[in-house]
């Protein structure tokens, strides 16, 4: 038993060899299936792209398979075989065995279970032979070697395809690996590129671009890529980009590019992925959100307090702002988000931050210069505002003020008053603080020193009004040729920048000397008379060549019809033409005339009889060139142009009686202004001497008064005092050039008016004066300064007897013979009604009649003669009306007729131009009682314009009482309070005077001289009156008695000006023929309500209650837009 | 808000369309003033009077203090026009300003408006008002200088003689009359017309006031005074007609 079962144990080792070596062979099969299966599958990831199903399904196949080949080349191997087959191989190997191998085992086998029949012997003895064969044979050899070398070989074949491939193809396995290793993902092949999104989930910034895409890197890249995005609740859309044109940039990876497309203004949330061959990237989110802006400013400014202004509210998202310097804002802003900072960047880069409170921001500053801003947002993300808005700040300088002197508003000689009137308008656009009247008085050239006086003026007057108030340089003391130069300087209440100073021009109140005041007024005086000389002269000539036409053509015609030639047309024209330039070069002159009286009204020398006479001399120059002479003028044109002989002839006659009586007018124009002329230098020359022997006076004082040192500077002002009484001299000595080459009646009274002059030796004792002066003796200076006045009074004495025997005595010579012209024009029409009566009730065929007619012609010589005598008057009084002779004209005219009636014995007709003869004369008897009474009133000192003087007697009231106003305030610019009973009693006057001019005013209104202010005088008087009656004065109440006086002034110049205008407007108009104006065009004629006339229209009318605030509301703001254009209809 | 556009405007075409037709009773009686506030004494309604306008500026507005009564009496004597004869002063800025259909205004010197004034005045005169300017004498350069700052946009312009204000009750071929002599110059008639109508009547160098004053104040002859009063009523009718 020992034997077979070492035998069974010797097989059984064999057995377990070839298991073993079988199952080596099979491991090494398996790792070449193995080797072969990965090759195969990553062959088969390699060429296509493995869907996961197929992945999964052939790696379940793939594990499978290796397992079977596992099993099935390798562990079925360590269970395959049996002992009786490894005993088979044994046999089979071994031959010599001849069965005895497998039939000991056969044996072993069944002897000890069931021996089959078989003896134990037989199985023992052939299990010894069987060992006993055994013995000596080497069983390993049967242990196959073969599979492990073949299936060695298979697997190194299979590893080295596979390192063989992995050496061709770097990465093969690791894709294969990489494909079957995330069996559940789908895994794509490399294609040689990247694709990476880009910028990915991410935030933008709304209304911005935004660009998203991605960024593809590698060596190869698709032709194109596509980027798909979806806004939120959109659809995707979708963008392609070329590759190949992408600029690409070289890296250690490869080429990268950006594939991009940009997303204007993005608003809301979108996703995007991008496509580029086979490759695409996630989705991407992409939040937008805002930026920081500004969603509302509001602006407060608060002005500086002295502009008055109330603060302003601005709310209308405009940061732009527009104010007065100093001006503070408040500014205000709103903002969409929540921000981190915000502030005004100025354009000088300097910044002002914000006080930031949630979604407000609030700071002030003030306005000081002109700039430019922007408000600079940043929020918590550290976003910007976009674009802010440039605004600009403007700042509104505080204008200058503005001050205009409008009264004199030109350099002007001081008058008599030696009052400055003064009318100043001032403005500014917030006020004023001061005006202050800057002056310097220069004598003898030498300026002055600096005065100063401030003017108050009514707190009425806010930004703007009209300072009016007399200036009284009397307290000046200036003397003749000094003047006082004068500005202001006006001041507003700027207290930001500080008060703004506007000065006015430099102005020159003059005292003129009384030699420039006389030598003005004479070359006034000598202008006048020589242009109408001149006139006088032209017509003269214009007189004659119409005579010594009318003579040519007299003779030329002899009787025939024969028609004028065209020279002698032409010559007709040429004399017409001039003459009616003539006749408006009289008007020129007789205006300038007038403006010369204006200016004599001013100068100190003129009395008031002297400018009266010079007004009706003015309106006598203004009357020359009467209606008929233009009427005439016409008609000699008209039959010029209608060739008719005859009228020709009459119009030639009429044109001639025209020039005829012109030129009496003007002669008697021109003497009269001759006879001024002697005694307006009269009268100046007596006021010089006036002047003269009170400047003396005042030396003689100032001597008396002075010390001995002072007395030496007394000197030249003696001096002075001898030059102007050598000036008069020499000005008497023109005096009598003039009475040489003017005839004057009174050459007499002249003469000891001059005499009295040149004889006067007072220039010694001046000189006397003079020199004792200068040694500083007192007393000997004062004995010849007092026999100097004496004799300087004594001539002023002669002179001025003199003057009143000149002027006014020849005023009461021409008055007594208006008087005695007034009895015989008086006479005359009595004689004439005598006659009138006489022919009353004669029969028509009555020898009485030519009786008669010698009567009326007696009475009409006679008349004649009184006409003379009047046409001689009239050039001693202006007031000697022209028409005055025209009336007597035309009586003698109707006298005339009267006689040629008679004479023809018709006798009724005779009878009515008797009777418009008395008419006639009784016309010029009043016009002539009109001048006696204007004459009268001059020779008595009185105003030859009653209304006139009565008003001047009330502007005098008015300004003594001003003056005693202004007293009791001490100074315009320290009103306070005056006495109480003092200011009832100046409000008593006040009244005094308000109710005579209302008595006035109703004698003005009966006789229609009404003059338009006054009654708004009197209402100002009322005011007046109520100030001071309540003591409250102040300096409103001095303007207004000065606005008062001012009116009343010019009230009284109207009034000296009005009588000849009076007479005009008084006349009864005469129809003037014409033709019709042209036609209206359309557009005149149509005159269509513009819009803005509709509007206004419309504004007034009424409208259902629910609707009119709006419907009004809408029209008043279409009415504020200058520019109105509808809105276009909406479809 | 197109509706409101809408409304706005079909309202202004309305209104204008009917303005245009509207007499003058029609106008007034859309101006709603009470008469209550016109003024303190009992006035016919329906009566016509002629209002002195009392301007500013200095001149004498009051001038001619019978002209007034005598004009409104000859309407009175001549026509079956209701008038009230009693002459109103009235200022641009009274509240009863609308009442009255027709002012006058005359006198020397200076007239001024304020610019409130001309703003009223404008609408005034747009809405159917009329206003006779009478230069009594010196007024032309200032009256053509308000009328200009007045009506900026229009034309004052001298009426032809066939015009209806000289035809509109008494025939005037020849014009406005010459009452009274100023400055040698013919009487003219101006006018500034709007929508058709002399809104405002301008005489110049013609002074009808003066004409129409009692007879001893001027002296003016019977057929001066007749012939301004005819111009009178022939400017009253067609202001009251137009």
């Amino acid at each position: 038993m020992d034997k077979i079962d070492f035998l069974k144990k010797r097989i059984k080792s064999t057995l377990i060899k070839e298991r073993v070596l079988l199952f080596l062979a099979g491991i090494l099969g398996a790792i070449a299936g193995l080797m072969a299966i990965i090759i195969l599958l990553s062959l088969v990831a390699g060429i296509v792209i493995l869907p996961i199903g197929i992945k999964i399904s052939l790696l379940v196949l793939s594990c499978a398979g290796l397992l079977y080949i596992l099993w099935r080349l390798a562990f079925s191997r360590l269970l395959g075989s049996s002992l009786e087959n490894t005993a088979l191989k044994l046999e089979h190997k071994f031959p010599e065995l001849k069965g005895q191998l497998i039939a000991a085992l056969q044996f072993a086998e069944w002897g000890e279970r069931d021996a089959q029949g078989f003896s134990s012997d037989l199985m023992t003895a052939t299990l010894i032979r069987a060992e006993e064969k055994c013995r000596g044979l080497n069983f390993n050899e049967i242990v196959p070697i073969y599979p492990i070398w073949r299936n060695l070989r298979f697997a190194g074949l299979a590893i080295g395809l596979a390192i063989l491939l992995l050496v061709i193809f770097p990465g093969f396995f690791s894709y294969s690996y990489k494909v079957y290793s995330r069996p559940t993902e789908l895994i794509t092949p490399p294609l040689g590129y990247k694709l990476i999104s880009y910028p990915g989930d991410t935030i933008a910034v709304k209304y911005r671009d935004f660009e998203i895409g991605a960024i593809i890197q590698g060596d190869k890249f698709p032709d194109k890529a596509s980027i798909f995005y979806k806004f939120s609740d959109g659809n995707w859309q979708k963008t392609d980009v070329e590759l190949k044109s992408l600029k690409k940039a070289a890296s250690s990876m490869g080429d990268s590019a950006l594939i991009i497309t940009t997303i204007k203004q993005a608003k809301r949330p979108f996703d995007y992925y991008v496509r580029a061959g086979r490759i695409t990237t996630p989705a991407a989110h992409i939040e937008v959100v805002d930026r920081p802006r500004v969603t509302g400013i509001k602006l407060s400014l608060y002005y500086p307090d002295y502009t008055n202004l109330s603060p302003t509210v601005i709310d209308e998202n405009d940061g732009s702002i527009s104010a007065v310097i100093g001006t503070r804002v408040n500014m205000r802003i709103e903002t969409n988000l929540p921000v981190q900072k915000a502030e005004m960047i100025f354009n000088d880069s300097s910044r002002s931050p914000f006080e930031i409170n949630g979604l407000t921001a609030e700071q002030s500053f003030k306005i000081d210069k002109d700039r430019r801003y922007v408000i600079y947002l940043v929020d918590k993300q550290g976003e910007e505002n976009p674009d802010p808005i440039e605004y600009h700040i403007t700042a509104v300088p505080d204008e200058y003020p503005v001050i205009e002197v409008i009264r004199p508003g030109i350099d002007i000689n001081l008058g008599e008053d030696m009052i400055v009137p003064l009318l100043v308008r001032i403005s500014d656009d917030y006020g004023f603080s001061s005006l202050i009247l800057k002056y310097n008085i220069f004598s003898s050239g030498e300026m002055g020193q600096d005065n100063v006086a401030v003017l108050h003026f009514t707190d009425r007057i806010k930004t703007e009004g009209e300072i009016n108030f007399a200036w009284d340089v009397e307290p000046l003391n200036l003397q003749p040729a000094n003047f006082v130069q004068y500005h202001f300087e006006l001041a507003d209440n700027d207290r930001i920048s500080g008060p703004k100073i506007s000065v006015s021009r430099n102005y020159i109140a003059r005292l003129p000397s009384l030699d420039e005041i006389i030598s003005q007024t004479e070359q006034a005086q000598d202008e006048n008379i020589n242009k109408a000389e001149d006139y006088l002269k032209s017509h003269k000539e214009l007189s004659e060549r119409m005579k010594n036409l009318a003579r040519k053509i007299e003779q030329e015609k002899k009787g025939t019809d024969q028609k004028l030639s065209w020279q002698h047309q032409k010559e007709i024209e040429d004399i017409a033409n001039k003459d009616e330039q003539l006749a408006e070069q009289m008007k020129d002159a007789a205006k300038k005339m007038s403006e010369m009286i204006n200016q004599m009204e001013e100068n100190r020398l003129s009395n008031r009889e002297i400018l009266e006479k010079l007004m009706e001399i003015q309106k006598l120059f203004q009357e020359v060139a009467t209606p008929e002479m233009k009427e005439a003028r016409l008609k000699l044109m008209e039959a010029l142009k209608n060739m008719d002989p005859n009228e020709l002839d009459q119009a030639m006659k009429d044109f001639q009686a025209s020039q005829e009586e012109l030129m009496k007018r003007l002669d008697r124009t021109i003497a009269l202004l001759k006879k001024m002329k002697i005694e307006q230098k009269v009268n100046a020359l007596t006021e010089m001497a006036k002047e003269i022997a009170a400047n003396q006076e005042k030396m003689n004082q100032n001597t008396s008064e002075a010390n001995k040192e002072k007395l030496p500077t007394l000197a030249p002002g003696e001096q002075k005092v001898k030059e102007q009484l050598e000036n008069l001299k020499k000005q008497v000595a023109e005096l009598r050039n003039m009475l040489k080459d003017i005839p004057y009646n009174k050459a007499e009274e002249a003469d000891k008016f001059c005499t009295a002059v040149e004889q006067n030796d007072a220039g010694q004792n001046m000189d006397n004066m003079s020199q004792q002066l200068s040694s500083a003796k007192k007393e000997p200076a004062l004995d010849e300064g007092k026999k100097a006045l004496s004799k300087l009074l004594s001539m002023l004495d002669t002179m001025q007897k003199g003057q009143a025997s000149m002027c006014k005595g020849n005023d009461n010579e021409v008055a007594d013979r208006i008087r005695k012209a007034i009895d015989d024009l008086n006479y005359l029409s009595g004689n004439q009604e005598i006659l009138i009566d006489n022919a009353t009730g004669i029969k028509w065929e009555s020898e009485v009649l030519r009786d008669l007619a010698a009567q009326q012609q007696i009475l009409k010589e006679s008349v004649g003669g009184l006409a003379k005598r009047i046409t001689e008057m009239g050039k001693e009084s202006p007031f000697i009306a022209a028409e005055l002779e025209e009336l007597i004209r035309k009586s003698m005219g109707n006298m005339d007729l009267a006689v040629d009636k008679f004479a023809n014995k018709r006798g009724t007709e005779g009878k009515t131009f008797q009777q418009e003869s008395l008419f006639n004369l009784n016309r010029a008897a009043i016009r002539m009682l009109d001048a006696l009474e204007a004459q009268s009133n001059c020779n008595k000192g009185g105003s030859c314009n009653k209304p006139s003087q009565k008003l001047n007697s009330l502007c005098e009231k008015q300004d003594m009482l001003n003056q005693k106003t202004q007293g009791q305030c001490n100074s315009p610019k320290d009103v306070t309070p005056g006495n109480g009973e003092a200011m009832k009693r100046l409000a008593a006057e006040q009244e005094g005077i308000r109710k005579s001019l209302e008595q006035l005013q109703k004698e003005f209104g009966n006789s229609k001289e009404v003059l338009g202010r006054l009654d708004a005088i009197s209402d100002e008087m009322k005011k007046i009156i109520d100030e001071l009656g309540s003591g409250n004065v102040g300096a409103e109440t001095l303007e207004r008695q000065i606005k008062v006086y001012s009116r009343m002034l010019d009230a009284t110049k109207t009034l000296q000006r009005k009588d000849f205008t009076e007479q005009r407007k008084a006349e009864v108009g005469k129809d003037i023929i014409r033709n019709s104006p042209s036609s209206l065009n359309g557009n005149q004629l149509q005159g269509d309500l513009d819009i803005e006339d509709k509007l206004r229209q419309f504004m007034n009318e009424s409208y259902p209650a629910e609707y009119e605030q709006h419907i009004k509301a809408y029209f008043k703001a279409l009415l504020e837009k200058s520019t109105y254009v509808p809105p276009a209809p909406e479809n | 808000m197109i509706r409101a556009y809408l409304f706005v405007f079909g309202l202004i075409f309305a209104l204008f369309g009917q303005s245009i037709a509207q007499d003058r009773d029609a106008i007034l009686s859309r101006l709603k003033i009470p008469l209550k506030m016109a003024s303190p004494r009992q006035i016919n309604p329906s009566a016509v009077t002629v209002a002195r306008l009392h301007y500013g500026g200095g001149g004498d507005w009051y001038w001619g203090s019978s002209a007034i009564p005598n004009f409104l009496r000859f309407i009175k004597e001549n026509t079956n026009i209701p008038i009230d004869t009693e002459e109103q002063v009235i200022q641009i800025m009274d509240n009863n300003l609308f009442q009255y259909p027709f002012l006058f205004a005359t006198g020397h010197g200076v007239m001024k408006f304020s610019v409130e004034e001309k703003e009223r005045l404008r609408t005034y005169l747009s809405g159917g008002g009329f206003l006779l300017i009478n230069d009594s004498y010196g007024m032309d350069k200032i009256i053509r200088k308000e009328i200009s700052e007045l009506f900026p946009e229009r034309e004052l312009v001298e009426l032809p003689f066939d015009h209806p204000i000289y035809h509109s009750y008494y025939d005037l071929p020849a014009g406005p009359p010459k009452i009274h002599e100023h400055d040698n110059k013919p009487a003219q008639g101006f006018g500034i017309i709007i929508n058709g109508r002399v809104a405002i009547y301008y005489l110049y160098e013609s002074d009808i006031g003066d004409g129409w004053e009692d007879p001893q104040v001027h002296n003016d002859p019977p057929e001066k005074r007749e012939a301004a009063l005819k111009m009178g009523m022939n400017i009253l009718i067609y202001a009251l007609t137009h």
